[in-house]
């Protein structure tokens, strides 16, 4: 079993004031390269904390991540960030498009920065899947919320990560377009990406290889 | 208090450093105007008021019932005779001190005495005050009268220029604010709030930061300006009210902070109109927000870097340059207002020490005859024996306070005079001319009893020098703190944009060079800054008959002034980038204000 992901011991408290949450709770789970696995649960239980860990987007409180064997906390900062543009796509529960960018140049953002451009045919590749294609001069102000969700995940998608974290994906689609999401996030992982992704829709879930459970920042493993 | 006002007032408690930064620009602001106005208005005062409360109106040969009769005047206050030689001369202090009204109060005065009283002193010129002997400057009418026609003229006039250009300054602030929380205008419109509501919210907020700022602004100020007349009066032997008095115009205070809150808050009117007049949801989205300048600049280059076939990529240079681009062609306004922001920091210190001055230029050129050589001469003679002044004598002399120098100045068989350079202030002068006195008679010396002014022909440089030195450092202090709160909020306003680009990929190192970038597009505002000021500075400057000393002061003023910007922009992106490395970027990504 090749571990592309492992975490262990993951600790996440929040301290406000008096205050103390414990977002994150000892968890520990490992992804294997290929594998898709969802994290479902209530609301408020630590499911965006613990991807945000995962991706080294915060630091844990305790406890160690590693991808492909590499102890993130252990890598330089640098270092780190070549790793996340190369190796990790990100969507967000709430997009996080840049304002000033076009669609185009959001999805384009991460080839900016890469030492590998991407080519043009994977691009249109991309926005032909995601059916944005005539919407790419736009800015985010003036795309719809599911338009603006596509072009998150085209951006996500652009540098070909290895693991794609999602967080709620479809949470802002309809049906059929959430479908269609999720059915090119699977051809995606038939192509050997991992997908370790957020959803409280459970048909998406079933379609996952493993499919863990979170509760009050407890992680279990169904 | 009106229940959605309240929002207003935990809007400003939760973003504390949006509005700490907005108060501090207002105190900085403040304080250089107060420090102007302190500044000209306490040295007009010395001038013209305080010269009027110091020294009495004095006419000559006179009788007592010439005195009665200028008694009996209204316009008179008090009457003292002084005797010599047969002459009764009038000290006479009139019941307001003003010195604009001195001439019409002379007329009157001179009217009730009869005519072959009058006549001789007034076309000799000889109503004057007794300016510590200094004559000449006071008993000219058209002094009187020019002086005091500038003085009331330029006090509010230079008012209502400061008042709009701090404004103006502060309004860029607000812009800032207003820009930042436009979706939330949105969001509170969608709840039923009335544009009015905004504005109202809006304007309490100004309100209490115009407040705030002026209980930090005012103590500051008095102190500044004390400490920095403190310093400049050290080695200073002349009258000090001749110089400069600390006294605050609250008249011209009361109006600059009316004139601010007008002004500001009809920008700010102007400004959420513009806001808030599209449909509601695009207010909250806030599509205007991003100045996109959208067919002028495509990106062209941006593509080309991200794909792969179009250019090869040359990955020694910075990946983020278009992006950068990018952002500062879209974001045009912004940086504009930024800039202008900037421009307004810069020049109002240097135009606070040079428009203060501007007014008084004619009489800092007419106030030659005062600095540190000034002094009282003292002639006195020793005519009762032969034998020059004896060592324990002029030891004795020269231990009494007040005395400067001693200096004999003829000297024959007969006779020796003696001059004393004696400090010009009013209280010290007397007690050590009395002290003198006591001396001679114990000593058989004759004492003339008169003394006169030496007057040296320089400029009262140390004394402006020092205090326009002190003032700059100071202003330039206040200025920098600007900066660097500038320099902190825009980051801060720019963290979740940065986080996000870490999330795709950015090394912290990059982060630098849009800071740099940044740093290089406000350039022009610098520089800008420097050109509108120093060729008008230069103007008054020359007009002013000031020595090259003053210019190269103020040159030398502007560079360390552009060094000291240039460090605090530094330090501060230092300072922000450390505060950003060392949180998470998911903290990051969801600070804003
Ligand atoms: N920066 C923070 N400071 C304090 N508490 C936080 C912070 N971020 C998250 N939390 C808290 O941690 C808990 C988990 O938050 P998280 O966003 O991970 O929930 P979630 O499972 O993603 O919920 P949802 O399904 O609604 O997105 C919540 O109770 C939240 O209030
Ligand atoms: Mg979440």
């Amino acid at each position: 079993m090749d571990a592309l992901l492992k975490c262990e011991n993951l600790v996440k408290i929040f301290t406000q004031g008096e205050k103390t949450i414990y977002a994150v709770k000892d968890c520990g789970m490992t992804v294997r390269k290929g594998e898709f696995a969802a994290i479902t649960g209530p609301s408020g239980s630590g499911k965006s904390t613990l991807l945000n860990l995962m991706a080294y987007l915060d630091t844990p409180t305790s406890g160690n991540v590693f991808i492909n064997g590499k102890n993130l906390s252990e890598l330089k900062d640098d270092e780190l960030s070549e790793f996340r543009n190369a190796e990790i796509g990100f969507i967000f529960q709430d997009f996080n498009l840049l304002p000033i960018l076009s669609a185009k140049e959001n999805i384009l953002m991460p080839s900016l920065l890469s030492k590998n451009p991407v080519s043009r045919s994977y691009f249109n590749e991309i926005i032909e899947l995601l059916g944005i294609g005539d919407r790419l001069e736009h800015l985010p102000s003036e795309l719809s919320g599911g338009q603006r969700q596509r072009v998150a995940i085209a951006r996500a998608l652009i540098n070909k990560p290895s693991v794609i974290f999602a967080d709620e994906p479809t949470g802002n689609l309809d049906r059929e377009n959430s479908a269609e999401i999720i059915s090119l996030m699977m051809s995606l992982h038939s192509q050997g990406c991992t997908i370790i992704m957020v959803t409280h829709d459970m048909d998406i879930a079933s379609k996952a290889d493993t499919v863990y459970r979170m509760t009050d920042g407890v992680i279990l493993k169904l | 208090m009106k229940t959605y006002l309240s929002y207003g007032v935990r809007e400003m408690v939760k973003r504390k450093r949006l509005f700490l930064f907005i108060i501090l620009s207002f105190t900085s602001v403040m304080i250089v105007g107060l420090n102007t106005g302190i500044f000209m208005y306490g040295f007009l005062q010395s001038r013209i008021e305080q010269a009027g409360q110091d020294y009495h109106f004095m006419l000559g040969r006179l009788d007592e019932s010439d005195l009665e009769i200028i008694r009996s005047v209204d316009c008179v206050e008090s009457v003292r005779g002084e005797e010599v030689s047969g002459t009764v001369t009038a000290y006479i202090i009139f019941k307001d001190d003003f010195a604009g009204k001195f001439k019409i109060y002379a007329e009157e005065v001179l009217e009730a005495l009869d005519p072959w009283e009058r006549i001789p002193y007034y076309h000799n010129e000889k109503i004057y005050y007794d300016a510590a002997g200094v004559t000449g400057f006071w008993f000219n009418p058209i002094y009187m009268e020019s002086y005091n026609y500038n003085y009331l003229d330029i006090s509010i006039l230079i008012t209502i220029l400061f008042s709009f250009a701090a404004s103006a300054g502060v309004l860029l602030c607000f812009h800032i604010k207003i820009s930042s929380t436009t979706t939330e205008y949105g969001i509170l419109s969608s709840l039923g709030m009335k544009k009015r509501q905004v504005f109202m919210i809006n304007l309490l907020q100004l309100f209490i930061c115009e407040a705030i700022s002026f209980f930090i602004a005012f103590p500051i100020s008095y102190i500044v300006m004390e400490v920095s007349s403190h310093i400049a009066k050290k080695n200073l032997y002349s009258l000090e009210s001749n110089l400069f008095i600390v006294k605050i115009p609250y008249a011209d205070v009361l109006f600059a902070l009316i004139f601010m809150f007008a002004f500001i808050g009809f920008g700010i009117g102007l400004m959420l109109k513009a806001k808030l007049k599209m449909p509601i949801n695009y207010v909250i989205k806030d599509i205007k927000n991003i100045n996109v300048v959208y067919s002028g600049y495509s990106g062209k280059k941006f593509e080309q870097l991200a794909f792969e076939s179009e250019s090869e990529k040359d990955t020694s240079k910075s990946s983020i340059a278009p992006y950068i681009n990018i952002y500062n062609k879209r974001n045009f306004y912004g940086i504009f207002y930024e800039s202008m922001c900037r421009i307004f920091i810069m020049v109002l210190p240097i135009a606070a020490v040079v428009t203060s001055i501007f007014p008084l230029r004619p009489m800092i050129a007419s106030t030659k005859y005062l600095n540190q050589e000034d002094c009282v001469v003292i002639d006195f003679i020793d005519t009762f024996n032969s034998n020059p002044i004896s060592e324990s004598v002029k030891e004795e002399i020269l231990s009494v306070n007040g005395v400067v120098s001693y200096r004999p100045e003829v000297s024959n068989l007969t006779n020796e005079t003696v001059v004393l350079h004696i400090n010009l202030d009013p209280d010290l002068r007397d007690s050590a001319l009395s002290e003198i006195e006591m001396i001679c008679d114990e000593n058989y010396l004759g004492f003339t009893n008169r003394y006169q002014i030496t007057r040296n022909i320089v400029t009262q440089s140390s004394y402006y020098f020092t205090l326009y030195i002190c003032e700059g450092i100071f202003l330039t202090i206040c200025s920098g703190i600007i900066i660097f709160l500038l320099n902190t909020y825009v980051f801060s306003s720019r963290k979740p944009e940065f986080a996000l680009i870490r999330v795709l990929g950015l090394k912290s190192d990059e982060i630098k060079k849009i800071l740099m970038r940044d740093s290089i597009l406000l350039l022009p505002a610098y520089v800008l800054s420097m050109i509108i000021y120093y060729p008008i500075m230069f103007k008054f400057f020359m007009m002013g008959e000031f020595d090259l000393n003053i210019f190269m002061y103020i040159i030398s003023f502007g560079i360390i002034q552009a060094a000291v910007f240039f460090a605090v922009s530094l330090l501060s992106y230092r300072y922000n980038l450390r505060r950003f490395a060392k949180s998470s970027i998911s903290e990051n990504l969801n600070k804003s204000y």
